[in-house]
């Protein structure tokens, strides 16, 4: 190996380059830094799964009642109201894709530290990062139901399972950007 | 010794390539393993770049002017969602982790990413401040990875899907200038990709 691809601008370095010649990005392929760092994003991301589905994401409050509903809940009750696809594409995107993300990082971490190179471990990757930030979708439309809907008679208040549920996606954003994916591509033979 | 500016690594497969120039806008150059788009053959990209951004921060004041939606529950009970309010309302309730993280990723970093590729081309175009252009394409860069319109904007309309049975909806021109001003995020993140930027830099000074 005598070359190696910048990440941040794809310019061409010499392998032992630590800095980028073109964007004067951070180039250095290390192993042990990515996996601890990408390890302990993973780690705070899953500890604030728990309270993202433990605490309501927002409260509604109708006539000085407020009612707080969390994701579960919230599927549950268009369950029974029989809003079937909805409870399940809310389901998929809230509960089930997170916890999917989570084995799939551990899956990664493991295939950089033991160091086995597939196109479709890098293919993985790739879903992954671009997959990411979409789980945000939650809290942003809290956000957005939050800023609309301040009555008198009804409004929506976010809960402090939306925090939770922010943190949980940032972290584990973080946790795929510290995996280098050249680790598990083209650096790695 | 080969000149590292005439080498390309495909960033799927990781081969290694000699770089040719296109001639044509038609034209691009592909891995030979694997086929992934290595670099397209633009002409007078930075006249393109230039007008877009330029276009972009128009929209992106107007989609931060003006509502983005306003509903009517009946009874000429009627509400209007201005971004920046809404952020506001979110910090006044006390959410200060998300009111601040919706700032950046929402306003600041979107905002300073087209403004930095705005400077960017503006520099190219003029054929001046090539460490300017080079700081102006770093910062464009590292920003555009954390910015959420997009996602924002798909979050609008899943929570219109929630309240459109018991209000009326009326998409402001705000609504319509963060659609254009994300569709032009993605064209030029996606489309064109910041490496083609690099090379555009690296051609030019
Ligand atoms: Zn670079």
């Amino acid at each position: 190996m005598k070359y190696k691809r910048c990440l941040h601008c794809g310019a061409v370095n010499y392998y032992q380059d630590e800095v980028c010649r073109r964007c004067e990005g951070d180039i250095r392929l290390d192993k042990k830094r990515a996996i601890s760092t990408s390890l302990a994003f993973l780690l705070s991301a899953i500890f604030f799964y728990i309270p993202a589905n433990l605490f309501p994401i927002l409260n509604t409050s109708k006539f000085a009642q407020t009612q707080g509903s969390t994701i579960i809940g919230g599927v549950i009750e268009l369950w029974k109201e029989g809003d079937y696809p909805v409870a399940i594409i809310i389901f998929l995107a809230s509960v089930l894709i997170p916890i999917i993300k989570f084995f799939v990082l551990f899956y990664l971490l493991y295939a950089v530290y033991k160091g086995s190179c597939e196109s479709g471990k890098v293919k993985l990757y790739h879903i992954m990062e671009i997959m990411g930030p979409w789980s945000l979708i939650d809290v942003f439309v809290v956000m957005v139901l939050v800023g609309l809907i301040h009555f008198n008679s009804v409004s929506v208040i976010p809960g402090v399972g939306a925090t939770s549920f922010a943190l949980m996606v940032l972290f584990t954003i973080l946790s795929a950007k510290a995996l280098d994916p050249r680790l598990i591509g083209e650096e790695c033979e | 010794m080969e000149d590292l500016k005439n080498l390309v690594i495909c960033p799927r497969c990781g081969s290694l390539h000699k770089r040719i120039k296109l001639s044509s806008p038609k034209e691009s150059a592909r891995c030979w393993r694997c086929n992934k788009l290595l670099y397209r053959g633009y002409k007078g990209l930075e006249y393109q770049l230039l007008s877009f951004t330029f276009t972009a921060l128009i929209l992106f004041t107007l989609a931060n002017l003006f509502p983005i939606v306003e509903i009517d529950i009946g009874g000429g009970v009627k509400s209007r969602m201005v971004l920046l309010e809404a952020l506001l309302f979110l910090y006044k309730q006390g959410f200060l982790f998300i009111s601040l993280f919706g700032l950046l990723v929402l306003e600041v970093f979107p905002l300073i990413t087209i403004l930095s590729l705005f400077l960017f081309s503006l520099f190219v175009v003029l054929g001046t401040h090539k460490e300017g252009a080079k700081k102006a394409l770093i910062v464009a860069g590292r920003l555009s990875e954390w910015n959420m319109l997009d996602i924002f904007f798909i979050s609008i309309l899943v929570a219109m899907v929630k309240i459109y049975e018991y209000a009326y909806i009326d998409f402001g021109v705000a609504f319509w200038s963060m659609a254009f001003f994300v569709g032009i995020e993605i064209y030029l993140f996606r489309y064109i990709k910041l490496s083609q930027m690099w090379d555009l830099w690296e051609q030019k000074f």
